[in-house]
């Protein structure tokens, strides 16, 4: 409960003060947000299976966002970040919905 | 990576059950670890998707760059040109208007020029003083007429005599009661008034053989006395 709270509660503080984003951290910024999704989706996924795991998800949610970020950023390094950029997004759209279609047979074949 | 593999707590609930347990949770410290991760990325969501619409350029192709910047530059070569017209319409109009400026300027002060000649405006300035006694009454029109011509070679810009101005149609005649200038008849002390640089109108009376030296031949006196501020009043 407390837990969506805080993303209602994140999604209205960013809305309203409209930071802008250091130059350094544009790349990273969407790449680390859809690594987040995926590992909150997963995290559904795994409560629905009745194996959710609190320490497991904070692990899974930062170490998605660490290697997302290092992946996009080796991948500056090499000049092919735009590619590696894509190619993340690609395989966390892929996970993200598997892990939906497993919610859905949960919720509503279960 | 983010599907557990492993559960510590197997006989947790599933489905709907689970969601419902898991919102019914009293808030423990896992749970606002949790949260705080979960804060994090609606916050990262909603500054992204904000940023990404306020800046509409960053989403472009860059096909769509290119043929925005060849507007862009076709547009400020436009405004340019307009710019370098509107420009030369402002050194007209500048240069014509200081043309009918100094024009009116000039047209000004050819009429202050006119109306001192013609007397119909009073002078002030520095000049000189002509004081005549004549007390045989020996001075005739031609001298006064003499002394008005040496002040007008001297320089003089405005004359009068006792009072009347002197001006291009001022008759000065002989009359049985005495020199009448304008239309009235002068006596003596007769006083000359002068306006112009007062040290060439004095020259001009008393050079040898000039004015003043008729004056005394003809059995009077006459003095010059320069001044800073003479006033003399206009014709009428």
């Amino acid at each position: 409960m407390i837990a969506l709270l805080a993303l209602v509660v994140g999604v209205i503080v960013g809305l309203v003060l409209q930071p802008t984003i250091p130059a350094g951290l544009q790349p990273y910024l969407p790449i680390a947000v859809v690594a987040a999704l995926d590992a909150v989706f997963g995290a559904s996924r795994a409560l629905l299976d009745g194996i959710f795991n609190d320490r497991v998800f904070v692990i899974s949610f930062i170490g998605n966002v660490l290697v997302a970020a290092l992946v996009v950023f080796l991948g500056d390094q090499l000049g092919v970040g735009a590619q590696l950029s894509t190619g993340v997004v690609v395989v966390f759209s892929i996970r993200i919905f598997a892990n939906a279609a497993a919610i859905r047979r949960h919720l509503f074949h279960g | 990576m983010s599907t557990p593999e492993t559960s510590i707590d197997t006989d947790q609930p599933r489905g709907w059950a689970a969601i419902g347990k898991a919102l019914s949770r009293r808030p423990s410290r896992a749970q606002w670890i949790v949260a705080l991760l979960l804060f994090g990325l609606g916050f990262g969501l909603a500054v992204q998707v904000s940023s990404t619409q306020q800046d509409a350029l960053s989403a472009a192709r860059t096909s769509d760059l290119v043929r925005i910047l060849d507007d862009l530059a076709v547009q400020r070569e436009r405004l340019a040109a307009e710019e370098t017209r509107l420009q030369a319409t402002i050194a007209d109009l500048e240069s014509s208007a200081d043309q009918a400026q100094a024009a009116r300027a000039v047209t000004k002060e050819r009429l202050q020029n006119l109306r001192i000649l013609a007397g119909v405006v009073p002078v002030t300035g520095p000049g000189v003083t002509l004081t005549i006694v004549d007390p045989d009454q020996t001075m005739e029109a031609v001298d006064i007429l003499d002394a008005v011509q040496e002040l007008k070679d001297a320089g003089a810009e405005a004359i009068s005599v006792d009072g009347q101005r002197v001006i291009a149609t001022t008759a000065i005649v002989d009359t049985p009661e005495g020199v009448k200038v304008g239309d009235t008849v002068i006596k003596t002390p007769i006083e000359m008034k002068a306006i112009g640089d007062p040290a060439t109108l004095s020259a001009g009376l008393s050079f040898p053989g000039g004015v003043l030296e008729s004056v005394r031949e003809a059995g009077a006196q006459g003095v010059v006395v320069e001044s800073d501020s003479i006033a003399i009043a206009a014709i009428g």
